[in-house]
């Protein structure tokens, strides 16, 4: 038995994340009647902190409570719901709730460089955006005001802007500050990082920042933005939300246009809405996966899948972090988890070779490691409490993102092996692996943090290199965009080349990955799609 | 000074966990007859002079009598004590089989080690821009 919805939105959004909530807050505000579909619940900002302040262990995920219904990756065990297919694990974590995965980032408010959108025409790899970087510098000034971005003016690598940031850079903590000077004099160019977090000021009714030392993962004061807010300025403009409705089909009618999206709610009553318009926001695993559930008569490889690239070109930032002790206390975790980066590896004609990467000073309490390792050591009494004390005052974590290129092998499907989760729906199956492009790059990060760890007073020989990839949920390219239907999923504006009334507002349409967090182009290509959307829909 | 605010939460929790850990206070009255005793042994194991009610109590009803008094006559294992350091300074006791449990968040003992630096994550930490001045000992 299905449902329809006696309600026929002009536009109905699919995700309620801030690739979602953007969309439908431009819409809304132009005045669309306009649906956001949500597969989590509303959670509050409260709850969170205090889930998180009681759980034990604490993660990345512990503040989120688990949606039976709609599973999210654990930090420990994302097999339990991703199925890893290898060689290397795509271990992402996402939250599915009202405001999506921006719960607990660390606020990272990145533009990307004009090359970033060139890399075919400029450095021979990868792929091109079919549109330029000035195309959307607008919508990335639009983003900064929405989300209140605080960043540095004139700051080399950083992109060129037409309008200031809405806030000045925050500012750098005392141990950024020396490794500012390090830096600096080893020849880097070193910049307070532009993040959406309020800086010494209130700023769209939030408060400023104090220092929780938990942006990651969870601001607790608001201070930070995160996505729920878009959804809620959505609603406020007229917007309806539906929560705990998990979208697994698109039915497609015989001109090529999106009829309706059909849901299931935690009982598994099967729920259909029909709307002139859709929007598909659902992050970039779970959007993918319900395109390739969608197959039928009139999308037999499913929806918008004509190019057969719907689930591939997956991306992330594969990361690596070196771990070692700075000759003097600098005493990381005080501010911002993570406050300056590294820029001027973003880009070069080294690209052509191997990967651009952003390196990060990581600004997170790392007490409990060092408890604990301390402790069994076999360190008790006074000792236990002054090691504690003095390394924890000097532990420092470098981490790099690198920039992944777009490989068609590395994929998303819908589980091959009839593994389903509680609604019955196919859990994900992930084949991924990361190539030569990037290891040529982790490699000469190694050398670069060894030098730098050298210039801080570490010991020789005492760095610590990350083993594995560390993944950083940065989930980018299972419908890539393009000009060329045979080979991509979306165009330029994001609309499917199948379906001339279905968009797509993820990372996953990014052709590029680049070296910075993925959110800010999010958010400014969410207000773009919005604005068009609202448009085309004006009489 | 951005030190204060983060200086006088700990001096708060340490005057507050100080007061019920004195002979005759709640825990000994409630608690196996070695509670006293043990809440010593664990001070001297900790390199604290004041542990926090909640770590106490907690470390008490995770490990059992034989080893609380183990503890306490100086026998204890080394694998005994490297748990119930982990469970004072974390706040979790951690086995390696069964599920964790949560005692206490910020009153944990490493965060008592470096109080006069860093804030617990996700209290407050100061003043916004406090973290641009140099720590206390830096």
């Amino acid at each position: 038995m299905v449902y329809t919805l006696p309600n026929r939105p002009q536009l109905l959004v699919i995700g309620a994340g801030v690739a979602g909530g953007m969309v439908a807050q431009r819409a809304a505000a132009a005045g669309l009647n306009v649906t956001i579909l949500c597969d989590g619940p509303v959670v509050k900002r409260e709850d969170l902190v205090h889930r998180f302040r009681a759980s034990d262990p604490q993660t990345m995920m512990s503040p989120y409570p688990p949606v039976p219904h709609a599973p999210q990756p654990q930090v420990a065990r994302t097999d339990d719901y991703l199925i890893q297919k290898g060689p290397v694990p795509y271990a992402q974590q996402y939250i599915r709730a009202v405001g999506g995965t921006t719960w607990h980032w660390a606020a990272a408010a990145w533009r990307y460089l004009p090359n970033d959108m060139k890399l075919k025409s400029r450095y021979g790899v990868g792929r091109d955006w079919p549109l330029d970087y000035w195309d959307i510098e607008p919508w990335y000034a639009q983003a900064e005001e929405e989300m209140g971005v605080a960043g540095p003016e004139d700051a080399p690598f950083d992109a060129p802007r037409s309008a200031p940031y809405p806030m000045p850079a925050a500012p750098l903590s005392y141990m950024d500050q020396v490794f500012h000077e390090k830096l600096t004099a080893l020849g880097y160019d070193h910049i307070s990082a532009p993040q959406a977090r309020n800086n010494q000021q209130v700023y769209d009714d939030r408060p400023p920042c104090c220092g929780n030392a938990n942006c990651m993962p969870i601001c607790p004061i608001g201070a930070q933005y995160s996505g729920n807010i878009a959804v809620e300025k959505a609603q406020a403009a007229g917007a309806e939300l539906v929560t705990n409705a998990v979208v697994h089909h698109l039915e497609v009618g015989e001109d090529g246009e999106i009829i309706a999206a059909r849901y299931l709610t935690p009982s598994r009553e099967e729920i259909r809405v029909e709307a002139d318009r859709f929007v598909l926001a659902s992050g970039g695993i779970e959007g993918p996966k319900i395109l390739l559930m969608s197959t039928q008569e009139n999308a037999p490889d499913g929806v918008a899948n004509s190019s057969d690239m719907v689930g591939r070109n997956l991306m992330d930032h594969p990361g690596t972090s070196s771990t070692f002790d700075s000759e003097m206390p600098l005493w990381p975790g005080r501010g911002p988890n993570v406050i300056s980066a590294i820029t001027n590896l973003r880009d070069g004609d080294f690209r052509s070779e191997y990967a651009a990467r952003k390196l990060m000073i990581l600004n997170m309490n790392p007490v409990e490691g060092i408890a604990k390792a301390a402790i069994d050591e076999g360190l008790s009494g006074d000792a236990l409490r002054e090691a504690v004390r003095h390394r924890t005052a000097r532990r420092q974590v470098i981490t790099a993102f690198h920039e992944q290129l777009p490989d068609p092998a590395n994929r998303i499907l819908p589980s091959t092996e009839g593994k389903t989760d509680l609604l019955g729906l196919p859990r994900p199956e992930i084949h991924y692996d990361v190539g030569e492009y990037v290891a040529r790059s982790a490699e000469d990060t190694r050398k670069r943090t060894e030098r730098i760890a050298q210039s801080l007073g570490a010991a020789p020989g005492s760095v610590e290199h990350s083993e594995d990839w560390l993944p950083n949920n940065h989930i980018t390219g299972a419908t890539i965009m393009g000009d060329d239907p045979r080979d991509s999923v979306v165009d330029a504006d994001c609309r499917a080349h199948d379906h001339p009334n279905l968009w797509i507002s993820s990372s996953s349409t990014f052709p590029s990955v680049s070296s910075v967090n993925v959110t800010l182009t999010i958010a400014a290509l969410a207000l773009r799609l919005g604005e068009h959307i609202a448009s085309e829909a004006r009489p | 000074m951005t030190e204060t605010p983060m200086f006088t939460r700990r001096l708060f929790l340490a005057g507050a966990s100080a007061a019920a850990l004195l002979p005759g206070a709640a825990l000994a009255q409630s608690s196996a007859p070695t509670s006293v005793e043990f809440a010593a042994a664990c001070r001297a194991l900790s390199g604290f002079d004041a542990i926090p009610a909640a770590l106490v109590t907690g470390a008490a009803k995770v490990f059992a009598d034989p080893d609380r008094t183990a503890l306490i006559e100086g026998n204890a294992s080394d694998e005994m004590k490297k748990s119930l350091l982990k469970t004072l300074y974390t706040g979790m006791h951690a086995p390696e089989e069964g599920e964790p449990e949560r005692f206490a968040y910020p009153e944990a003992l490493m965060y008592a080690c470096v109080e006069d630096s860093l804030n617990v994550p996700s209290f407050c930490g100061g003043l916004p821009g406090y973290w641009a001045e140099k720590p206390a000992d830096a």
